[in-house]
């Protein structure tokens, strides 16, 4: 029977893809002084389990590179190689290069190997380098590796406890053995080590040099191979090359040992075959208590099912309130008791959905000491409430803005060494990412002490762009928001970090779109504060339900400001029927939602209806409707996907009656407005 | 990538029938990359050249896809009769055929 394993491809790239995120952690972490040994074994151990799902599942390019720097990992662990800088850094572009591939293959698109062999050259040299005691080596065949335990390295492996067999080995590569990042010579250096080997090349197959494709394999290679290592560790060095070649391994006959034997006071049992490892360790981690791989789209189909029934229970309520009768009570009872245990259902749910905010948190120590390296600066990035669980989808969703802000506390933000100590700063800046809930939302703040934002400067570009008239004067708090406008930048030199003009107006657009805001507190000299706040989760809202004539309309309360009722002399109509009204130190614009809407509303004339101040990409207005109704939350359904987009709309929901609301796009309505005032 | 380098014949003189010598300077990297370039470079070797020198002072980086490139060359122009020789960086060089089993070819005695 032949096992599809591509069924297991999603699994493999999933795991492997955590396992990166785990070993650029614990790179990140490493002290290169005094290097944690558990966290080489970290690195150790997501490499060897990459290596061997690559090698599984077919990746052979993959398997061959993670196969040369597990053996750079092992030679760190077993400390016959020291962490430096040097290492770290090659460790980590590792990272890199491991990311891309698994990305590639993914999506089976081919990898670019140019940038691979390169680097897995590097690797290579320092190994042999270590090997050789050479400091600069010219090459990394410089020297043949002196004989070492190499599958020791697992600890499983004993010679004595095995006799020295005289083993014939016939490699008989494909092809594209070379294309595919396979170098036989590497193959028999660590054979060599096993043991001694002698190696016979077939050359029948090579054509005259002025015929041949140099990248294809002609050769082919009948090796026997003396050594008392078992038959798993010989196949062990061929394990990623599998797929490339014809390989047959076979013992002859039993050499006379070179040594007796050694007894070994504890034996240590034979390794298991490669492949049964890497197994071994895929089955372990998915008996790990309490954790199991869903797919998405199941748990999407179990909170739309939840979704369904907190509706069903809101109808049977208000259907159950008019009930009469002996049963009356009882059916009361059972219906409070139901909505107990729906919102315990529902906040179940809804946590199976929920992932650390750490998922996003931890590309960031990365970023900021490669990004303080390029631009020359000092920057301790401090993480705090990284546990904090938010949404799957608010999480993706929020990785790009996070990305944006904190490029720019580096490359704006904090200053160079010498400019901080001529202000009487450390010379090592500080950006603190904090993530936390209050609320039903939560909180993402980024903070930095550096030099904070230029305020006249930004009034000065600000004027100089007619964004702000000559004579006029703004507060603190507007002229912090210029930033978030679209096109604007103070910076005076552009880089392909920030200062493009690009981005914080995209930032605020995007933490919209989740319907959050953002805000920025700033002291020249001192730093700057940025904070998000998000819904925890895109599946239910926090609303706050709007009667407008026979309609109900549900606006997010993470955008509402405030509600008030006006009077004739706080409104100023201008011209085209426009109207304004005074709200803490601004004009805001009227939109009436029955003209937006065409309805027939209950109230026209201003005084007889309410105004609801509400906020969306960095601007307010007050929405003109005939009643507040209630505060609830709401379950989101996509009116996109079961209908089509509406201006002004971001989604629908069902009501405890069963008739539908429509949930107000906020930002969208105060694009709508700013239209119109522009007509 | 550097054409051969024809040797300067002894004395400088223009005898008619000298053996025509050549070397061939392999450059510092001749990994899988730039192999269909180093091919182009050997195929330059005319076959009437009767002494060829493989340079490796400069050669830093190289692998399996060089030497079986190398052999191939060598195997050819050995055939025909020409002397091969190498200078240079040659333990690497010597201790990647022997592990390939290329060393008999690659000194032009298969």
């Amino acid at each position: 029977m032949t096992i599809d394993l591509t069924q297991f491809h999603d699994a493999f790239f999933d795991e492997s893809f955590e396992a990166l995120d785990s070993m650029e952690s614990a790179l990140l972490q490493l002290d290169t002084g005094n290097p944690d040994p558990e966290l080489i074994n970290t690195i150790f151990r997501a490499a060897h389990s990459i290596k061997g799902g690559s090698s599984t599942f077919g990746f052979a390019e993959t398997a061959s590179f993670t196969h040369s720097l597990e053996t750079l990992l092992g030679e760190l662990r077993d400390r016959r190689l020291a962490v430096t800088h040097t290492i770290a850094d090659l460790l980590l572009k590792s990272v890199d290069v491991l990311r891309t591939m698994l990305g590639a293959s993914r999506a089976g698109r081919p990898i670019e190997m140019q940038s691979v062999a390169d680097l897995q050259f590097d690797i290579e040299l320092i190994i042999v380098q270590r090997d050789t005691g050479v400091a600069a080596s010219p090459s990394p065949m410089t020297s043949p590796p002196p004989a070492r335990p190499a599958l020791n390295r697992d600890g499983a492996v004993s010679r004595a406890a095995v006799k020295t067999v005289d083993w014939r080995i016939e490699l008989r590569p494909g092809p594209e053995f070379f294309a595919r990042g396979t170098d036989p010579v590497r193959i028999f250096r660590e054979l060599a080590v096993l043991g001694t080997l002698t190696v016979t090349a077939d050359l029948e197959a090579l054509p005259g040099c002025r015929d041949m494709s140099p990248e294809w394999c002609y050769l082919s290679w009948s090796l026997r191979l003396i050594t008392d290592a078992p038959e798993a560790a010989i196949r062990e060095v061929f394990e990623w090359v599998n797929a490339d070649c014809s390989l047959t391994v076979t013992a002859g006959e039993r050499a006379p040992d070179a040594a007796p034997a050694a007894p070994s006071p504890s034996p240590s049992p034979s390794p298991a075959p490669p492949a049964t490892v890497v197994a071994a360790t895929h089955t372990g981690a998915s008996q790990e208590p309490g954790s199991i791989r869903v797919g998405v789209e199941k748990l999407d189909e179990l909170i739309n099912i939840v979704g369904e029934l907190v509706i069903t229970h809101a109808m049977l309520s208000q259907i159950s309130r008019s009930v009469t009768g002996p049963a009356a009570d009882g059916l009361r009872s059972s219906m409070q008791q139901l909505e107990r245990n729906m919102r315990q259902l529902q906040e179940s749910v809804m946590r199976v959905r929920m992932l650390p905010i750490s998922v996003v948190f931890s590309r960031f120590p990365r970023m900021v000491r490669d990004l303080a390296q390029r631009l020359e600066k000092q920057v301790e990035l401090k993480i705090s409430g990284e546990t904090t669980e938010l949404d799957k989808t608010v999480l993706e969703k929020i990785g790009d803005p996070l990305v944006h802000l904190v490029r720019n506390c580096v490359d704006h933000g904090i200053e160079k060494p010498q400019q901080r100590a001529d202000a009487g700063k450390n010379a090592m800046g500080t950006i603190h990412l904090n993530a936390s809930h209050r609320g039903g939302s939560i909180v993402i703040e980024i903070r930095d002490d550096g030099r904070g934002l230029d305020h006249e400067r930004i009034i000065a570009k600000a004027r100089a762009r007619g964004l702000v008239g000559p004579n006029e004067t703004l507060s603190a708090e507007q002229v912090q928001e210029l930033i978030f406008l679209p096109g604007f930048s103070t910076a005076e030199v552009t880089t392909d970090v920030s200062g493009r003009g690009v981005g914080m107006d995209v930032v605020r657009s995007n933490i919209a779109d989740l319907h959050g805001k953002i805000e920025v507190q700033s002291e020249r000299g001192r730093g700057s504060r940025f904070q998000i706040t998000l819904p925890l989760t895109l599946a239910i809202v926090d609303g706050l339900l709007l009667a407008v004539g026979d309609q109900t309309y549900i606006v997010p309360m993470t955008s509402t400001i405030e509600s008030l009722r006006l009077t004739p002399s706080q409104v100023t109509a201008i011209a085209d029927g426009r109207e304004l009204f005074g709200f803490r130190d601004e004009y805001l614009p009227i939109v009436r939602l029955y003209k937006t809407f065409g309805l027939s509303p209950r109230a026209r004339a201003l005084h007889d209806g309410l105004v609801v101040v509400v906020e969306g990409a960095g601007r307010r207005i007050g929405l003109f409707v005939d009643d507040l109704l209630s505060q609830q939350q709401v379950v989101i359904k996509s009116l996109e996907t079961n209908y089509g987009r509406v201006p002004g709309i971001s989604a629908a929901t069902i009501l405890g009656d069963g008739s539908v609301a429509l949930i107000l796009d906020v930002a969208d309505l105060i694009r709508m407005a700013s239209r119109r005032e522009a007509a | 990538m550097n054409p051969a380098r024809q040797l300067p014949r002894p004395g400088g003189g223009t005898d008619d029938s000298p053996p025509r010598s050549e070397v061939i300077e392999l450059p510092v990297d001749c990994t899988l990359r730039h192999i269909s370039a180093l091919k182009e470079q050997l195929c330059g070797v005319s076959d009437d050249v009767q002494n060829i020198t493989l340079d490796l002072r400069r050669l830093e980086r190289f692998d399996t896809a060089t030497l079986q490139l190398m052999a191939a060359f060598v195997r050819d122009h050995a055939a025909r009769g020409a002397n091969l020789l190498t200078c240079g960086n040659r333990p690497s060089w010597d201790e990647a055929a022997e592990l390939l089993g290329l060393s008999a070819t690659l000194a032009g005695r298969v």
